[in-house]
């Protein structure tokens, strides 16, 4: 975000592409994305320029590319709609999964950064690390969270 | 064609495309003229099948999440286009989007069955839908980024214009009570009531018992596109 705050948007498994839409708005755009590894992973990367020409010498190229952006975008629409209407303790685990980094999935934020983050008081964020301890998703240390269970706090985004 | 297609075609993405590709794609386009406050789109089973080219006015496409609850995704003005990814979807894909008036506004709608075949024979015509698309996704992503990681003032003004109703010839209003506002923003009633205060003091909504009315809607709006 222009303000440096970071959410995320998509997670990749294997099978998934990502950069379709930068091949064809990248001359208007400025990359606003970073990507990191959560487990370890194999990537192959393509030339932009290729797919472009693709897409724009074979209709069939470049519908597959609308039918993948189309579906990518209509779930990470629905992902990030979720993340807006969430609760109090979604938005901390939300903003843990964010800032997580590292093999052993540690979040580097303060309480008071969690409290600026979610747009709450320290207080109400206490409170929520506390839940998440008592059931074993988190540990805090100073200046730290690590999450013990990253798989199921993901899970715990999806509002249903 | 009409001379207000032909405008709303020059506003859009479409007027890149040479003649005979525009021509394909508005082939069989139907206009609609809806007062504010109307149901342009609703949700259902059945997938949504058109898309929409908007030539005055103003609507706004919302989407529900499972458990009911709405959040605006999209505004949509003079020249802009919805509904180009739903012509590539697969035809089971669920309708979550809901579409209403908030002006009188007219728009032309297009049928998803000829813009997919025309992309499939056109490889102009589908480079100039992904790059439309590419950049939809990336300005309403940019939209919903935001409105995740709001301020409480921002949660709260969201709420209520995601809330609003609109009719003609008079300011839309948010039918909702301080608690429930507390309810969706997930705070306490009283951080409503500070905001709400804020804002009557600012002139940008008036308070009723039960409901919240939006003096100055644009402004609301342009509050949740700050950083």
């Amino acid at each position: 975000m222009p303000d440096g705050r970071t959410i995320t948007q998509r997670y990749m498994r294997r099978g998934d592409v990502a950069g379709i839409a930068m091949v064809f708005t990248e001359r208007a755009g400025r990359a606003t994305g970073r990507a990191d590894a959560i487990v370890d992973s194999v990537i192959y990367q393509f030339s932009a320029q290729t797919w472009r020409l693709a897409a724009e010498s074979d209709a069939r190229v470049a519908v597959a590319f609308l039918s993948d952006l189309g579906r990518v975008a209509e779930d990470q629409m629905e992902q990030m709609a979720n993340r807006a209407l969430a609760s109090m303790r979604q938005r901390v685990v939300g903003q843990l999964l964010d800032a997580a980094e590292g093999p052993d999935v540690i979040a580097p934020v303060t309480q008071q950064q969690l409290a600026d983050g979610v747009g709450s008081a320290r207080e109400v964020v206490a409170r929520v690390l506390h839940e998440l301890r008592e059931e074993k998703l988190v540990e805090t240390r100073v200046g730290s969270v690590v999450l013990l269970e990253p798989e199921r706090l993901r899970l715990e985004l999806i509002v249903s | 064609m009409d001379e207000e297609l032909r405008g709303a075609i020059q506003a859009s993405f479409l007027a890149m495309l040479p003649d005979d590709a525009v021509a394909a794609l508005v082939e069989g386009a139907v206009r609609f003229e809806v007062p504010s406050g109307s149901l342009v789109r609703g949700t259902g089973q059945q997938p949504y099948a058109f898309v929409r080219l908007v030539a005055d006015g103003l609507l706004r496409i919302v989407r529900t999440v499972p458990d009911g609850r709405t959040i605006t995704q999209r505004y949509l003005r003079r020249g802009e286009v919805a509904g180009i990814a739903g012509a590539f979807l697969t035809p089971t894909t669920p309708n979550t989007g809901r579409s209403d008036a908030l002006l009188r506004s007219v728009y032309y709608q297009f049928r998803h069955e000829i813009w997919r075949q025309t992309a499939e024979r056109d490889a102009r015509v589908a480079v100039a839908l992904l790059t439309e698309l590419g950049r939809i996704a990336e300005l309403s992503m940019e939209r919903m980024a935001n409105r995740a990681l709001a301020s409480m003032r921002q949660r709260v003004v969201g709420q209520l214009l995601d809330g609003a109703v609109y009719a003609e010839g008079v300011d839309p209003i948010a039918p909702v009570t301080q608690q429930q506002l507390a309810d969706g923003v997930g705070s306490a009633r009283e951080v409503v009531a500070r905001i709400l205060h804020s804002l009557r003091e600012e002139r940008l909504v008036e308070t009723r018992v039960g409901s919240v009315v939006l003096l100055d809607a644009e402004r609301l709006r342009a509050e949740l596109d700050a950083p």
